[in-house]
């Protein structure tokens, strides 16, 4: 019941009380990973699933994120001591020349709130930067976005770049001109047309 | 500029000269009533009659005094309180009404034209009592009934089958006081019927300047049993009535006139709702067309002119079309011209459903109508400007080169656009994953979900056994 106090919560967007939800779950003896997976994680599944129903707008997702994002804050430390950190790390960006970011944030956003690390690199992203922020944080998905025909072919080189490092991640890509025949051609694990397909396609990719 | 956004084609002045044009027509020359009685209630009552030619006039007096009676508000009804319809629309908007007599429907599924029959008239009308942006079921003409009480039979289809405020009118004179039985027998008295009416009923010129007895029978059981009237002028622009826009509003307002006049001088008080229905001739095929540029224009001009000269809520057949099917041709000429009549002032938009020509219809269409309706309502609502919606504070806070998705007033109003399901576009993935269905298919998609939800009104059964028994009675009476 409580789990469903905290989940209605994030659900309604609602930033201040969810923290303080969370904290008297963990009060009463639940403990850290049951509310990440039974309440935020569950929370934010749910959000997803209304938002291709149409039941929720973008706008409401992003302060659903913002509200699991608060009680998540609460919850960290505890996870991190058991060893239970996030689902994966994504690192994300536009590629090098397009400066468009509003589609790559909002994936940006929705990852975080379906509970995964994400580095956002921003716009205009070198391909060398991918890659060194690939190997630090050890990522598992490289997401990559542009909104433009003529810097499509960046992706494709960075794809390459970071598997001749020999680094063991997996590419997804995403942007107005980018389809999945492209995504299959420049050698991506995947390609999604919106934010929640991308959600949904990490959670794949990670298994 | 908030409230609802306004086109005029007419100025003023040009509504004054027209006003005086549709008067003397009334006065000079008159209108010809094929009905004996209504010509002794008439003459008794002021008006000008020749028993001989059955010409009518009336006198300036009299009909600025009929315009005076007749109320300029109405409160129209139907089964259930919860779908009155306020007239003239409160919010300077428009209600919308179905297409009217159709004898065919096209079914998607054999793409084809069948008989409207009791059965797909009981869907239709079901359909209507689910449909939110459908405000007026109209009679249609099932035929799989005797053709001689078609009507009747379609009027008890509408009352079983949905609560919303009904169009009727009568086929033929024999049918008329059945109607008004049936409406009688579903209310239970008769002042409950005075009380809610349930409909408006159509009496109907014979362009140019006739009244047909069946017409006058209407108004006089109208007028007995307190049902409004909707009166309406089929003028057809180059072969019933003048080629010229301006010839065909006012020859459409003299007859409609002509109606309140006659309806006032029996009953005073009376509800009226004037029906702009006017179509043009096409000077190449003798077609009738609906959305032909001169046509939109005219019905458009006819809004203005009965709306602003005669300051009474005004219907206009603003939903009509030219193609046969539901295609971009109908798609494109009900958005233009329901637009442009609301934007006229149009207090009820007609036609819902109707594919080309007076006798076809498509429920698929219907659907498609529903939710173009709530595009067409919100931009003629306008645009509202304060503090909220100027969002200074919003802009500032998100500084340059910011997001607004994550902004509180974002969140705030993302559920303010109106987005109907049948237009809004998916990316292109997501159409193609769905079928990449055109505006069509979709429909047909929602029809079929919005037909496994269907059921009739829950009537007492006494009731019902009224209305049967009255349908049977027509039959017994009038079928040979």
């Amino acid at each position: 019941m409580a789990f469903e106090e905290i989940k209605q919560s994030i659900l309604e967007g609602d930033v201040d009380a969810t923290p303080g939800l969370v904290r008297a779950e963990l009060e009463a003896g639940a403990d850290a990973s049951t509310i990440l997976s039974d309440a935020l994680t569950a929370a934010m599944d749910e959000a997803g699933r209304r938002l291709s129903t149409g039941e929720m707008f973008i706008p409401e997702i992003l302060f659903a994120a913002d509200a699991m994002k608060a009680g998540l804050d609460i919850i960290k430390p505890l996870l991190l001591d058991d060893a239970q950190g996030m689902k994966g790390t994504v690192v994300i960006g536009g590629v090098k020349g397009d400066f468009h970011d509003i589609g790559k944030t909002l994936v940006a956003w929705m990852l975080e709130g379906a509970g995964f690390e994400v580095i956002d690199l921003g716009v205009d992203v070198p391909s060398e930067t991918f890659l060194e922020t690939a190997r630090e944080h050890d990522a598992d998905i490289v997401a990559m976005s542009t909104l433009m025909v003529t810097t499509m072919p960046m992706m494709e080189v960075n794809i390459k770049l970071v598997r001749a490092a020999g680094l063991d991640v997996k590419f997804i890509l995403g942007g107005a001109p980018v389809s999945q025949t492209y995504a299959d051609r420049a050698g991506a694990d995947g390609y999604a047309s919106d934010a929640p397909g991308a959600v949904a396609l990490v959670r794949e990719l990670m298994g | 500029m908030a409230g609802s956004l306004r086109i005029e084609p007419l100025t003023p002045s040009e509504i004054s000269t027209m006003y005086e044009k549709c008067v003397q027509i009334l006065t000079d020359h008159g209108v010809k009533v094929d009905h004996e009685k209504a010509l002794e209630i008439l003459g008794t009552a002021g008006a000008l009659v020749d028993r001989d030619t059955h010409m009518v006039r009336f006198s300036r007096e009299t009909i600025e005094w009929a315009l005076a009676e007749v109320p300029k508000e109405v409160v129209y009804k139907g089964g259930d309180a919860k779908h009155d319809l306020l007239l003239p629309h409160p919010d300077r908007s428009f209600h919308t009404s179905t297409c009217i007599q159709s004898m065919l429907y096209h079914d998607p599924a054999a793409n084809a034209f069948a008989d409207v029959t009791h059965e797909s008239y009981t869907e239709w009308c079901r359909l209507i009592e689910n449909l939110p942006n459908i405000d007026i079921c109209a009679i249609q003409t099932p035929m799989d009934v005797p053709a001689e009480t078609a009507d009747v039979h379609a009027l008890n289809i509408q009352l079983q089958n949905t609560s919303k405020p009904l169009a009727i009118l009568a086929y033929c004179l024999e049918s008329v006081p059945y109607l008004f039985e049936l409406l009688l027998a579903r209310a239970g008295s008769a002042e409950a019927l005075k009380d809610r009416p349930l409909a408006a009923i159509h009496p109907t010129a014979l362009s140019p300047l006739v009244f047909k007895e069946m017409d006058l029978e209407t108004i006089i059981l109208a007028c007995r049993y307190a049902v409004p009237i909707a009166p309406a002028s089929l003028v057809m622009s180059g072969g019933t009535g003048p080629i010229t826009i301006p010839g065909t509003a006012v020859l459409v307002a003299a007859e409609i006139v002509a109606m309140i006049v006659m309806a006032q001088l029996m009953c005073p008080g009376l509800p009226a709702l004037p029906c702009v229905y006017n179509y043009g001739l096409d000077m190449s095929t003798g077609n009738a067309l609906m959305t032909s540029p001169e046509n939109l224009l005219a019905q458009a001009t006819g809004a203005q002119f009965l709306k602003e000269a005669f300051a009474l809520p005004v219907w206009v057949s603003s939903m009509g079309g030219d193609s046969y099917v539901s295609d971009g041709q109908m798609v494109a000429g009900k958005n233009l011209q329901s637009a442009m009549c609301a934007m006229a002032g149009t207090d009820i938009n007609y036609g819902a459903g109707r594919l080309g020509g007076s006798n076809l219809a498509s429920p698929v269409q219907l659907l498609i109508d529903d939710r173009m309706v709530a595009n067409v309502k919100r931009v003629i609502a306008g645009v509202e400007v304060n503090e909220d919606t100027l969002a200074l504070d919003t802009i500032l806070t998100a500084g340059s080169g910011g997001h607004y998705l994550r902004q509180r007033h974002t969140r705030d109003h993302c559920r303010d656009a109106v987005r109907p399901d049948l237009f809004v576009a998916d990316p292109l993935d997501t159409w193609q994953e769905k079928g990449s269905k055109d505006l069509y298919a979709r429909a047909v998609d929602a029809y079929e979900e919005a037909r496994r939800d269907l059921a009739p009104l829950s009537l007492p059964e006494d009731v019902k056994r009224e209305m049967d028994s009255i349908v049977k009675r027509a039959d017994e009476h009038l079928v040979p």
